[in-house]
């Protein structure tokens, strides 16, 4: 299972992120000794590190360099501010990426995901099950027991977001904040274009009726026996 | 010796004796008249005294002379030989340049309180919307928190902008970027403003090129004119974004901005008759964008029509610029 590290202090926010990632199947691991958070990274040996360089009491930079001295972990940088020199000295001292508060969820896992595909760590994501289905995530082919379907690639991000949802109703805003972050400049028209596309393909395997719509709200993906 | 000064000085010093000496002389002639004294009297009283006025008049003449040599005395140093002259010089020259500076630094530090207050009065507004809803009713929509914290949040990240410009000896780091990489960041970044409105950007040509220029300030750059686009725009329009030699356009079919505005965009707190349409104009963001190009090497103009558009356009220097 793919292992996040979280060095953040504010445990709303841990909560949050925490919640988003387990979504995603992802496990996550926060700090336990503010004075050894090096070490704890080195250990616990995750995929990735969610570091917030803004914690006062705290210089982000030196422990990101000494982080950098014993791993070569993926970081994603928490910062306050695009046109701040902490950023700039995150970068400078091994970050990847960085992530501006407030965010919203969707974002950083979409970073999280761009920066685990950049590493290649996600053997695991090609193959997303759903029920008697699978879904491959690169080539964008449902294998369904009544056939296979090729999807466009924006009719695989949607699909795949709602199976990550499975059961629940996932907003049109959040759907189109994770279309956007893979690229994909969608608004509420072209998203119900969508949605129709990808139902009429899900009927050709034997989904009919898989996404159910609810008003004024968003999509729902159900159980293929419901 | 400035003239100017020292006449100050030295009316100041006799201002109150003078009057009180005037003002007894004027009461003795008023005696005189009405107890019917002989006029010689009068006449023989200003002939005493005003000797004794004249004596201290000069005085205090020589004592603000005294004092206004004082007051200068740090400047008034003789050069012995022409190397101290010329030294003289030198340091009057450093003193003056030194004093404007100063006046400068004040006048920015001033400036600045000023745009914080702008800032602070929006972010605050944001803030007591949320607190109204909040007083209204037992659970506010996340919408709604979404909203004004976004709304205070860009007012925070325009301050900060605003506080880093305002520095000395700024932090500039010229690369080569791929443009049309940078622009999908800044439309991700901002993802949620063009939803939340139901606008879709459009990019035009930009795959390709690259541009010499600090990404962080060309990202700030872009961010703010496509701010102002979605500001003024309709539900459901496109913005678009194009490239065409050296220019990036970005384009909007909103409300557009009155010919009498135009020339006016630019100033800081600046709002314009659509500020009162939308809360989000404090009309520092153009301000902001002129300032940094002006510092980097791309300039700045709009054009628009009411009611049919605006477009906003970077001019990069064509050195700066590789196409493939």
């Amino acid at each position: 299972m793919t292992k996040v590290f979280i060095v953040e202090d504010n445990p709303e926010l841990i909560k949050s992120i925490t919640a988003a990632l387990t979504k995603w199947q992802y496990a996550t691991v926060t700090v336990d000794d503010w004075q050894t958070v090096a070490d704890e990274i080195v250990t616990a040996a995750p995929d990735l590190v969610l570091f917030d360089i803004t914690l006062p009491s705290f210089d982000g930079f030196y422990w990101m360099q000494e982080v950098r001295k014993h791993s070569q972990v993926p970081i994603i940088v928490i910062s306050a501010a695009d046109i701040d020199s902490n950023v700039m000295h995150a970068v400078a001292a091994g970050a990847d990426d960085y992530i501006m508060k407030p965010f919203s969820m969707t974002v950083l896992v979409a970073k999280v995901q761009a920066l685990l595909r950049r590493n290649q760590q996600t053997s695991e994501e090609e193959a997303i099950e759903w029920g008697a289905n699978t879904f491959n995530s690169l080539t964008n082919r449902l294998t369904t027991p009544a056939g296979t379907v090729q999807l466009t690639p924006t009719e695989g991000a949607l699909l795949q977001v709602l199976i990550s949802h499975h059961q629940q109703t996932v907003a049109k805003e959040r759907l189109l904040e994770w279309l956007w972050q893979g690229g994909k400049y969608l608004n509420d028209n072209t998203l119900n274009v969508n949605i129709s596309r990808l139902r009429a393909k899900l009927a050709t395997v034997g989904l009919t009726d898989a996404i159910r719509t609810e008003r004024g709200i968003g999509y729902r993906l159900v159980n293929p026996n419901e | 010796m400035n003239k100017r000064t020292f006449l100050i000085l030295f009316g100041r010093a006799i201002a109150p004796v003078t009057l009180c000496y005037l003002l007894l002389i004027f009461l003795a002639g008023l005696l005189v008249v009405l107890y019917n004294l002989p006029l010689l009297f009068f006449g023989d009283l200003l002939r005493f005294s005003l000797p004794v006025l004249g004596g201290w008049l000069i005085f205090a003449f020589y004592r603000t002379r005294q004092r206004y040599k004082k007051l200068h005395a740090k400047d008034a140093i003789s050069p012995n030989n022409p190397v101290e002259a010329a030294l003289i010089t030198l340091l009057t020259a450093e003193k003056a340049t030194a004093k404007s500076t100063i006046r400068d630094l004040h006048l920015k530090q001033q400036q600045q309180f000023d745009h914080l207050e702008l800032f602070a009065h929006e972010i605050k507004n944001h803030l007591a919307t949320l607190t109204a809803a909040a007083e209204n009713q037992d659970q506010v929509a996340s919408t709604d928190v979404k909203e004004a914290v976004r709304h205070a949040n860009y007012y925070l990240d325009l301050l900060l902008s605003d506080e880093r410009l305002a520095m000395e000896g700024n932090d500039f780091a010229f690369q080569w970027i791929d443009l049309a990489a940078l622009v999908n960041d800044v439309l991700q970044q901002n993802s949620a403003l063009f939803i939340h409105k139901q606008l879709i950007p459009q990019l035009h040509q930009l795959t390709g090129v690259r541009v010499l220029t600090d990404p962080k300030w060309l990202r700030f750059c872009i961010a703010q004119l496509l701010s102002n686009a979605i500001k003024y725009s309709q539900p459901n329009q496109t913005i678009h974004i194009s490239w065409e030699i050296n220019q990036l356009h970005i384009i909007d079919h909103g409300c557009g901005i009155p010919s009498t505005d135009l020339p006016r965009i630019y100033d800081n707190g600046f709002t314009g008759h659509n500020g009162h349409q939308t809360t989000l104009s404090t009309g520092m963001g153009l301000y902001l964008v002129k300032k940094v190009a002006q510092q980097l090497n791309y300039q700045l103009s709009v054009t628009s029509a009411v009611n049919k558009g605006t477009t906003a356009t970077l001019t990069f220097t064509p050195a700066n610029v590789r196409q493939r």
